[in-house]
């Protein structure tokens, strides 16, 4: 997913930036995750999007996948809440 | 004995770390000192200033370790090994599944009672008459097809090497002198063993009449001809007889590459490999899309299309290259159109202008179908004979919504059965994802929509028409992975149960439509 900052910025029909670029980061979260191997970067983006949707129980890292895909859950169901 | 050198260096492979192989332990106890790239690299010539190379530059050189340790022994080495092969496969194995089973499908034939590996051919159908406008173009460089016709009736290999020498029906228009055109087979006869000879002795059509204004004898093809011209440079240099293997063989591996690209769109919706793997399984090889995926058959390019056309938008943010795709979908079938809907809303989400731009491609492909038809061809005009069941008729809908799902020869979850799962997991996605689900639902709705309006499913296997959406109905499979642990699992088992039976209905039907 190339997520490019004047994409994020133009996104029509989206009320808030803030839940377009949060949509941008899960959606390369989730590719990142079905790779594997890839705990840290995703952990760095999990916590972009908790900052995004202002969310403070960030763990600091993942030490397995079902970690990461767990919150990734958690942060799809409270983006779409 | 080389080893992987684990420092990360900028342009080290993307799964972290550097991929150059250094030389370590040779010795006997293999006890030699360790050498990692990067000490190895101040001790090599200069590289010339204008390398490329040479602007790299190293990220952590000093924290560069090398993956053999001391003392470790060739067993170790060998398990090491092992293990990485296993957990490559375990990454791959989906996508492994899915090329073994499409390389089945081509190089596999019935024979028969039996099975018989064999270089693939066209089986029939209208596959026959696109590798007859192909041969054309090909080698005549004109869409004229009554002498393509002619030489595969004298035993030429325009209509593929098994039906050479038979006299088969065209799927042609003829002009008459007044303007009007007639189906070739409303005036000629085929398939019968009776056949007509000319003063040559060779074989021809038997002629059922002759209008009396009489005809022309210039045949044009119902079928898109001119999109032919796009491959044309690359498959003209093939040899006559390699045209047909080969033009399957390279749908077989575009709908590979399809395949892959739609497993990572999968991954876009969920973090999970396994619920794309699945996904992935069940509509490549657990739908009619397998039989279609060694065919020579629009509806193989409209899938290969669609899912190039889906992940570029998706997964890129590009325009053109889905523009282009679904145009050339459309310019090879008007209704092939309503592919592009999905992908015009989730573009308009992100873009407007570039929506407009694929909407705008979408209408030039529509519009160059019917000018090939009208203009280049001139075989679409008021008058001309079409078969009923390809009209669009508004009291088909009192039947076909339900045969196009359940009909015993056609419907949809009587050959993909995995995809009434689907239904369930396109649920929880459409609460999650309700924009995207949205724009491919709507997607599935117009091209399920479509098919019910006509009486005719499109012939070949397995309900033809319906095979282009059947990528956009399975994503819902994905959907399956937001349910509860137990739910998940439960709905899991069905899937790969349905998965099974599915694959085995259509890797049979598949090979036992030949």
């Amino acid at each position: 997913m190339i997520v490019r900052a004047s994409d994020l910025a133009k996104s029509e029909g989206t009320t808030c930036p803030c839940s377009a670029r949060a949509e941008s980061l899960l959606t390369a979260a989730s590719m990142l995750l079905a790779r594997g191997n890839q705990l840290r970067a995703v952990r760095v983006l999990h916590a972009e999007i908790s900052q995004t949707l202002s969310q403070a129980n960030q763990p600091n890292t993942y030490t397995s996948q079902r970690d990461g895909e767990e919150r990734q859950r958690e942060l799809v169901a409270e983006l779409f809440r | 004995m080389p080893a992987r050198c684990r420092c990360a260096t900028e342009w080290g492979s993307r799964k972290g770390g550097c991929s150059r192989r250094v030389k370590v332990g040779s010795g006997p106890d293999d006890r030699a000192p360790l050498i990692s790239h990067c000490d190895e690299g101040k001790r090599a010539k200069r590289r010339p200033a204008n390398n490329p190379s040479r602007k790299r530059r190293r990220i952590d050189a000093p924290g560069c370790v090398v993956q053999r340790s001391v003392g470790y022994s060739s067993r170790r080495l060998q398990m090491a090994r092992f293990r990485i092969l296993v957990s490559q496969l375990r990454r791959t194995w989906a996508s492994l599944l899915v090329l073994t089973a499409f390389a089945f499908v081509v190089f596999f034939h019935r024979d028969g009672d039996r099975l018989k590996l064999g270089i693939p051919y066209v089986y029939a159908g209208d596959e026959l008459h696109y590798l007859v406008g192909l041969n054309s173009v090909l080698w005549d460089g004109d869409v004229e097809l009554g002498n393509n016709y002619t030489r595969a009736e004298f035993g030429h290999v325009d209509s593929g090497v098994h039906r050479a020498g038979q006299i088969i029906d065209h799927h042609t228009y003829l002009r008459s002198f007044t303007g009007s055109v007639y189906q070739q087979s409303s005036l000629f006869e085929a398939f019968r063993a009776d056949v007509d000879r000319d003063a040559a002795g060779r074989q021809r059509p038997r002629a059922k009449r002759i209008p009396a204004q009489g005809v022309l004898p210039t045949e044009y093809a119902w079928h898109p001809t001119y999109p032919f011209y796009l491959v044309a440079p690359v498959l003209s240099l093939l040899p006559r007889t390699a045209v047909e293997p080969v033009v399957i063989v390279l749908i077989s591996a575009l709908m590979f590459l399809a395949a892959l690209r739609f497993r990572e769109l999968c991954t876009t919706f969920v973090p999970s490999a396994l619920h794309a793997d699945l996904t992935m399984l069940a509509v490549f090889v657990g739908t009619p899309v397998l039989y279609y995926s060694r065919a020579l058959f629009p509806e193989s390019l409209f899938v290969i299309l669609l899912v190039f056309a889906w992940h570029s938008c998706v997964v890129r943010g590009r325009w053109l290259t889905p523009g282009f795709c679904l145009m050339l979908a459309a310019a090879l079938k008007p209704p092939a159109a309503l592919l592009a809907v999905p992908v015009i809303l989730l573009m308009a989400h992100r873009n407007w202008l570039k929506a407009v731009a694929i909407f705008s491609m979408v209408c030039i492909g529509v519009a160059f179908a019917f000018f090939e038809l009208r203009v280049l061809k001139g075989v679409l005009q008021s008058g001309t004979k079409v078969d009923p069941g390809r009209l669009v008729e508004l009291s088909n809908l009192a039947y076909m919504p339900y045969a196009n799902l359940f009909n015993k020869t056609y419907g949809l979850f009587v050959f993909a059965p995995v995809l009434a799962v689907s239904l369930i997991g396109w649920i929880p996605l459409s609460r999650r994802f309700p924009r995207e689900a949205g724009a491919v639902l709507a997607g599935v709705a117009l091209n399920f929509g479509f098919p019910c309006l006509l009486s005719f499913y499109g012939g070949s296997y397995g309900g033809r028409y319906q095979v282009p959406y059947m990528p956009l109905l399975g994503l819902g499979l994905v959907g399956i992975w937001f349910y509860q642990r137990a739910l998940r699992t439960a709905l899991l088992l069905a899937f790969g149960l349905l998965l099974v039976v599915s694959a085995a209905i259509n890797l049979k039907g598949t090979l036992w439509s030949t």
